[in-house]
């Protein structure tokens, strides 16, 4: 043939041999970085930050016009919330104050104290992945910052994912919609998605198990939900903190279908995320006193 | 020094990518439909049509592992090798067709195809994705390749100018 002579096909079963060669050695183990990529990644990074923060205030400038019809309604509401808020404060400064007493009382320990107490840590977004295979975006905290794999990171409306990967100064954040628990990466300990336990908000005894996102329907799917669960359509999901992993009480969406699921034994429950994933400006990771 | 202004122009793409193009493009496009931006792959094919098949495979590797490193995926690599391959299999095409507007277009347009296609194959060799390919043809890979078809005819004219320019000087120095 003459486009791909002996000599030429050869070089190019070398170089297929060689890339499948790479993509298995570094297959699963992407993690933690080796330090020529954690340079290459914050020296990339550091640009990418100059870019996005622009472009995304000009856009929202142009979507603050677009809004400012409904600003007058949305003010309303607010105020709403805001003397609600005050009074929701004052009910939980004296809650707190009651549990610790009791705490004392029962004799805690420093860490069981410091179980709940949350660090939300506010990040901005710097750049997209562009491929959308691997639903990833990229925050500006990293290792220094105090960032660790498998944080969760949640928007002002609810979680949008978890932290996969950290270089030194940026880290590297893996959306809810890329989460897909039949894919084998979740088999390999530390990588690929991870289910996130979660429960219904007011109804804690309820479980389930978020395990991939259904991108037909833009909806997460909660499997292994018990047949006598009083989740029902309408309900707010919520991760429960039963996975050690994630902090629990983060809101994650509402709860539009609940079917039996596929063998007939536990039901599945479909779940309207109430983030949005597109034209992200800043999330914030929250730290569980215990990952450190 | 016409490799240096490659390399920046590349580069700047490459830094457009994932950020100032995530917000151009509506939201609605990244949800429903999902468009994936790419258009170092764009200048890649281009430089296999207009240059030789060589220098496209080079940059494509290069640029492909950068964002292999960049961006998180499994693996190191696919990016890469998808990259590199299309782009050299442009440059196959260099000097055998002939190459007017239309044949670009269509040749980009498979150039595409081809590098979302070996992405999803080396994704499903893997086991990484599980998802449909018909699916992702009609939601993902249609809709991004008319996105980068548009970029391609948008910058059709300059940088095919500019990389003619390029292959005299080079075929001249050769010579």
């Amino acid at each position: 043939m003459k486009f791909l002579g002996n000599k030429r096909l050869l070089i190019l079963m070398a170089g297929l041999i060689c890339f499948i060669v790479v993509m298995g050695l570094t297959f699963g183990n992407r993690q933690h970085m080796t330090w020529p990529e954690k340079f290459v990644k914050d020296t990339i990074a550091f640009t990418q930050g100059l870019l996005y923060k622009p472009a995304a205030y000009i856009a929202g400038f142009f979507e603050d016009m677009r809004s400012i019809r409904t600003l007058y309604e949305e003010n309303q509401v607010l105020k709403q919330t805001l003397t609600r808020y005050a009074r929701d404060t004052t009910k939980l400064n004296d809650l707190e104050k009651q549990n610790k007493r009791l705490q004392e009382a029962l004799g805690f320990t420093e860490r069981q104290k410091q179980m709940n107490n949350y660090r939300f840590r506010i990040a901005e977004v710097i750049a997209y992945n562009p491929d959308r295979l691997n639903h990833t975006i990229q925050i500006n905290l990293g290792e220094q910052d105090g960032i660790r794999p498998n944080m969760a990171v949640m928007s002002v409306k609810g979680l949008v994912g978890r932290v996969v990967q950290v270089s030194s100064f940026y880290s590297t954040v893996q959306l809810l919609t890329g989460i897909d628990d039949t894919s084998f990466m979740s088999d390999s300990a530390a990588l690929g998605s991870k289910a996130i336990a979660v429960t219904v908000k007011d109804k804690e005894e309820s479980f389930g198990v978020i395990e991939k996102y259904d991108p037909e329907q833009a909806a997460l799917i909660v499997t292994k939900i018990d047949p006598n669960d009083q989740m029902a359509v309408g309900d707010t999901i919520i991760t429960s903190g039963r996975g050690l992993l994630f902090p629990s009480g983060i809101e994650i969406g509402k709860v539009v279908e609940k079917e039996v699921g596929e063998f007939g034994i536990t039901f599945k429950a479909t779940v309207e995320p109430f983030a949005s994933f597109n034209h992200l400006r800043e999330v914030f990771v929250v730290e569980v006193p215990e990952l450190r | 020094m016409n490799h240096k202004w490659l390399t920046a122009l590349l580069f700047g793409l490459f830094l457009l990518e994932g950020t100032v193009l995530q917000w151009i493009i509506p939201a609605s496009w990244q949800s429903r439909v999902m468009i994936a931006p790419h258009f170092v792959l764009v200048v890649v094919l281009y430089i296999g049509l207009y240059v030789n098949r060589h220098t496209a495979l080079v940059y494509g590797l290069a640029f492909g592992m950068l964002h292999d490193f960049i961006y998180y995926s499994p693996m190191l690599g696919p990016v890469s090798f998808s990259m590199g391959l299309t782009g050299y299999l442009a440059g196959l095409l260099h000097g055998r067709v002939y190459s007017s507007i239309v044949v670009s277009m269509l040749a980009i347009a498979a150039g595409n195809l081809a590098f979302e296609t070996i992405m999803y194959g080396l994704y499903r060799l893997f086991r990484v994705s599980h998802l449909d390919l018909s699916w992702l043809f009609v939601h993902q890979m249609l809709p991004s390749m008319l996105i980068n078809l548009l970029f391609a005819l948008a910058v059709y004219v300059p940088v095919r100018k500019r990389l003619e320019e390029m292959q005299a000087s080079r075929t001249a120095t050769e010579e």
